[in-house]
């Protein structure tokens, strides 16, 4: 019988802000997870899968809703519950050894030797017999991380929690800790019942899963529960695993463009939009690729990704840049340049300054804003003023990563000027004051 | 158990005694007659204290440096006690850390002989039959030397600790005491190190400036490198200053070598990115020597002994400190130091306020001087040593040597020449100040020129840039934020010098230089506590003053502009 270990019901998470109102992270989530599964949390960061670990780990209280070990509920961490960490989480003061022993220091019942018995024997089924007495710094990323892997499997936990694990490992790296894993499971050489992990590569959840769940963001929600229905032999040029690459793409793009669109329409942005982390050489580079490709310039989002050898966290937020800017649009899992993509892609380097600036001021508000009111009070406005209209709705971190886009872009664009020693937001030039100044002096 | 590990023929390694544990031996042998030794005299009935019984016979020097380093030793075991403590508290609980926080700012930028006076006054009051009162005075100087800068770095680094260490170990459910010994403080040693380090040269300076209090109109000297000094001094016998400056630098060298050294390497064991093997031979004597081996063993059994003892000396502190409040309320306290409740006493004539405010002001001007010429000097031969890697490399252990040396060791010196060829003491007193302060900036400009990144360099080479501009536009520029940091910790050593080196004494004869500091020295020796309290009063305003307005602003614009 496969009996659900840990489940969730109705939980939700609000971080809670200063002013006006809370950040919701996490709405109404309900799962659970059962015997004999990995199940993957695919989603783009920020989206709270993170978040939804810790939780699931009872690392932190959900703000509403309950969390269940075996049917009993949970207050703080559990015994049966192990975890890997993004940044390996390795203490560099002791070495591989004393690393994984600290595991089992806390379970107070066991010897100095029974400790380094089990320890050893845990390094060596991660395959890093021999390197016991190094310390961390010693150590490749990989390495580090099976030093993870053998201190989170050396308290014999039920569960296995794995936050990104392999994405601060290159991609060969990543592979062969991945088939080592699998190579694990399926022995059955531990005692893990179930793992549970969180990632943004699509390929990895394809990989690795029994069951992939699609993650939303604002406010983080599952948007899909894919069964994934193959056995652990999975090859990456079989049709089967293509296929579900493409629904999982599928998947993910229905869920962007549903946020995006109004009723087949491109739904415009309001004054406080949460403005992607993308700089300007990057949207350039994206519009050139794709007015590069086919003559149709359109491209199927899953080439798109496997050609630039991008994950879903690094591709997103760029299609949803240049799809604010009306510079391309998403449908039907397909990016297309738009007729201002098109212009853009074509002029010279001082006309597409000129393109850039009529989509920023026609279709970003905030922008609009700032050139307003330069226009009307004819001098410079402190940074301080936008800053306080984007904390309206948004984070203190998040308005101030809006602010700093916003400024790249119009800068880019030569909107306006801004001086980051004063703060001032300005319509005339630095250099040319600048030399003014030194003219007069 | 260490006979019956020799005989345990069975065990993988052999414990058998080798020579390390002969070495091992000796120096636990050293150590430990040197903490009894210095125990049984603290414990020790009250003495007198007189100048007299300081004797100048070099072949006394070892053991007044043994007693000094007993006593620095004991100061920063406190020290480190408490930082734990404190910072700790500071870094977990929100309202202990808005209390305690600005508190040791405040404290921080106090000079600290200014404390020796205030306790004086309560550990005499404690332990008035015991050496250990006069002691404690001199300890606690010394503690308060180094203390304030340990906690506040110690409270900064527990607030850096990563997430995802308490993450994982509340994944793997270790006990706060655990997550304290193996995650916190690790993290905090090694900037720990390096920072009592850097203030060795400010307890230094304390421990030879409190070795003579003032206890009401007479002066204790407590046997010590401190107390030589002084009655060298007093005596003119520039032949006794010259050893025990030696013997300072011998002491400091000894220091550096036997437990910074060995600190550092081990932490460079696991902290530095280049594979290179690191070895200290008393770091091999611990690994190799059987009875550690032996000792290591049995260590957990140790640790939960020499945590009862913690707790007993923890409950013998409280009692103390109980037993003293209550003596407070008793009146008894009051008494003792003539505090008759009489407000009236503790008034200043305006005249006395104005003369204070007055040499204030002349202290203050003479350390901006004095912070000019070490920035004219010292600047310019940073970046010159800066941009010569190798020399670089050759002189910052000479110049991290000459910092730990504590300036009012040499001072006696400079006071000979002044009387010999008859100096105006105005003027030289100058460079008395700038000794504790230059070694600041030349430190930090050095270190500033050498993460200059290399590309930088080739830049400005490729561009044929001249020298002049190499200077204005990159050099400068870049040591600009660490002149701003030199210059703070600069100031606050030349605030503490100011007491010292204002007054001049040799073989009796007695010149000062105006300022606020030989007025409060002046009035100490008069025992005119009501002045000396003034006068530190005033000194602290205009250190804190400045602090916040001066550097602070400075240092964030320094921050700003430049990086």
């Amino acid at each position: 019988m496969s009996g659900s270990i840990i489940s969730i019901h109705n939980v939700s998470k609000v971080f809670p802000k200063r002013s006006s109102q809370d950040v919701s992270v996490l709405a109404n989530i309900d799962l659970s997870l059962r015997e004999n599964e990995i199940v993957c949390l695919l989603g783009t960061s920020g989206s709270g899968k993170s978040t939804l670990l810790r939780i699931m780990a009872g690392l932190i209280k959900p703000s509403s809703g309950h969390v269940f070990w075996h049917g009993q509920p949970v207050h703080g961490p559990i015994p049966g519950v192990s975890m890997v960490f993004q940044t390996f989480a390795l203490l560099p003061w002791l070495t591989v050894l004393e690393n994984v022993e600290l595991g089992l220091e806390a379970m107070g019942h066991l010897s100095v030797s029974e400790r380094r018995e089990k320890a050893l024997a845990a390094i060596d089924v991660v395959g890093m017999g021999g390197f016991e007495s190094a310390y961390p710094k010693e150590l490749s990323g990989g390495m580090s991380q099976r030093v993870g892997f053998a201190r989170a499997i050396v308290v014999e936990p039920d569960v296995l929690l794995m936050d990104e694990a392999f994405s601060a490992l290159d991609v060969l790296t990543a592979e062969s800790l991945r088939n080592d894993l699998i190579d694990l499971w399926v022995s059955q050489k531990t005692k893990l019942k179930s793992i549970l992990m969180v990632t943004h590569n699509i390929q990895e959840a394809a990989y690795m899963a029994d069951r992939i769940l699609i993650f939303g963001s604002n406010p983080g929600r599952i948007m899909a529960d894919l069964k994934v229905d193959m056995s652990y032999d999975r090859d990456q040029e079989q049709p089967k695993f293509i296929q579900l690459v493409d629904s999982i793409y599928h998947h993910i793009t229905q869920a962007s463009e549903s946020f995006s669109r109004i009723g087949g329409r491109l739904k415009p942005v309001d004054l406080h939009f949460r403005l992607p982390q993308v700089d300007v050489s990057t949207l350039i580079g994206l519009v050139e690729t794709l007015h590069s490709e086919a003559a149709s310039q359109v491209v199927e989002i899953s080439e798109l990704a496997e050609e630039l050898h991008l994950d879903l966290d690094e591709l997103f937020p760029i299609i949803e840049s240049l799809q604010v800017l009306r510079f391309a649009q998403l449908k039907s899992g397909r990016v297309e340049l738009t007729f201002a993509g098109k212009l853009f892609a074509d002029a010279t380097l001082l006309d597409r300054k000129r393109v850039f600036a009529r989509q920023l001021l026609d279709y970003l508000p905030i922008v609009r804003h700032i050139h307003k009111q330069l226009n009307e009070k004819g001098k410079s406005i402190h940074q301080s003023e936008i800053l306080s209209i984007l904390r309206q709705k948004l984070s203190d971190n998040v308005a101030l990563e809006v602010l700093k886009t916003v400024i790249e872009w119009s800068r880019y664009a030569e909107i306006f000027a801004f001086d980051v020693n004063t703060g001032h937001i300005s319509l005339d030039n630095p250099e040319e004051s600048d030399q003014s100044a030194s003219e007069t002096t | 158990m260490f006979q019956f590990d020799i005989f345990n023929r069975n065990k993988l390694s052999k414990p058998l005694p080798n020579l390390w544990d002969f070495l091992a031996f000796v120096m636990v042998g050293c150590a430990f007659l040197m903490i009894a030794g210095g125990i049984h005299e603290v414990m020790s009935p009250a003495e007198e204290f007189s100048a007299s019984d300081i004797s100048l016979d070099i072949w006394f020097l070892p053991y007044y440096a043994g007693r000094s380093v007993f006593r620095m030793f004991a100061a920063i075991v406190i020290a480190v006690i408490a930082t734990f403590l404190i910072g700790a508290l500071a870094a977990k609980n929100r309202l202990a850390e808005m209390i305690i926080v600005p508190i040791i700012d405040v404290l921080q930028s106090i000079p600290v002989l200014a404390f020796l006076q205030i306790s004086v006054f309560f550990s005499i009051y404690l332990f008035p039959d015991r050496v250990l009162g006069v002691e404690l005075a001199a300890m606690i100087a010394i503690f308060f030397a180094q203390a304030w800068s340990m906690i506040l770095y110690f409270y900064q680094s527990l607030k850096t600790v990563p997430e995802s260490y308490y993450e994982m170990s509340k994944i793997f459910r270790l006990t706060v005491w655990q997550v304290f010994w193996k995650i916190e403080v690790p993290t905090a040693r090694p900037g720990l190190i390096f920072n009592v380090m850097l203030s060795l040269s400010a307890s230094w300076f304390a421990v030879v400036e409190a070795e003579v209090i003032q206890i009401g109109h007479t002066k204790a000297y407590l046997p010590g490198l401190g107390s030589y000094i002084k009655v060298a001094q007093e005596q003119g016998n520039l032949k006794a200053i010259g050893f025990v400056i030696m013997t300072m630098l011998l002491v400091i060298l000894i220091y550096d070598y036997v437990i910074f050294r060995p600190m550092q390497v081990k932490i460079a064991r696991y902290e530095d990115s280049i594979l290179e093997h690191h070895d200290h031979w008393l770091l091999t004597m611990l690994s190799r020597a059987s009875s550690f081996k032996v000792l290591r063993n049995i260590w957990p059994y140790f640790k939960k002994l020499l945590l009862g003892a913690l707790i007993v000396v923890g409950i013998y502190v409280c009692y103390v400190s109980v037993n003293w409040l209550w003596h407070l309320m008793d009146g008894s306290f009051i008494e003792h130091f003539s505090w008759k409740v009489d407000w009236g006493k503790w008034w200043v004539s305006e005249d006395v306020l104005k003369n204070l405010v007055y040499v204030t002001f002349v202290s203050a001007v003479r350390i901006i001087g004095v912070l000019l010429l070490c920035l004219l000097l010292f600047v310019p031969l940073g970046i010159y040593i800066g941009t010569k890697p190798v020399l670089a490399q050759f002189v910052q252990p000479i110049i991290q040597m000459l910092a730990a040396f504590p300036p009012n060791v040499l001072y006696p010196v400079m006071m000979y020449l002044v009387f010999e060829y008859r100096l105006d003491p105005e003027i030289w007193v100058f460079p008395l100040i700038m000794i504790s302060a230059q070694w600041y900036i030349l430190f930090n400009v050095i270190a500033a020129m050498l993460v200059i990144p290399k590309d930088y360099l080739l830049v400005v080479s490729s561009l044929k840039c001249s020298r002049s501009m190499i200077l204005r536009k990159l050099y400068l520029p870049s040591v600009a934020p660490y002149i701003v940091t030199g210059l703070v910790t600069g100031a606050g050593g030349a605030w503490n010098a100011t007491i010292m080196a204002e007054l001049f004494t040799w073989n009796g004869k007695v010149v000062h230089a105006t300022g606020v500091g030989s007025l409060m020295k002046i009035a100490n020796e008069q025992g005119d506590s009501v002045l000396v309290a003034w006068s530190v009063l005033m000194m602290c305003l205009v250190v804190m003053v400045v602090n916040i307005l001066v550097w602070q602003p400075l240092y964030n614009y320094a921050i700003k502009r430049f990086q």
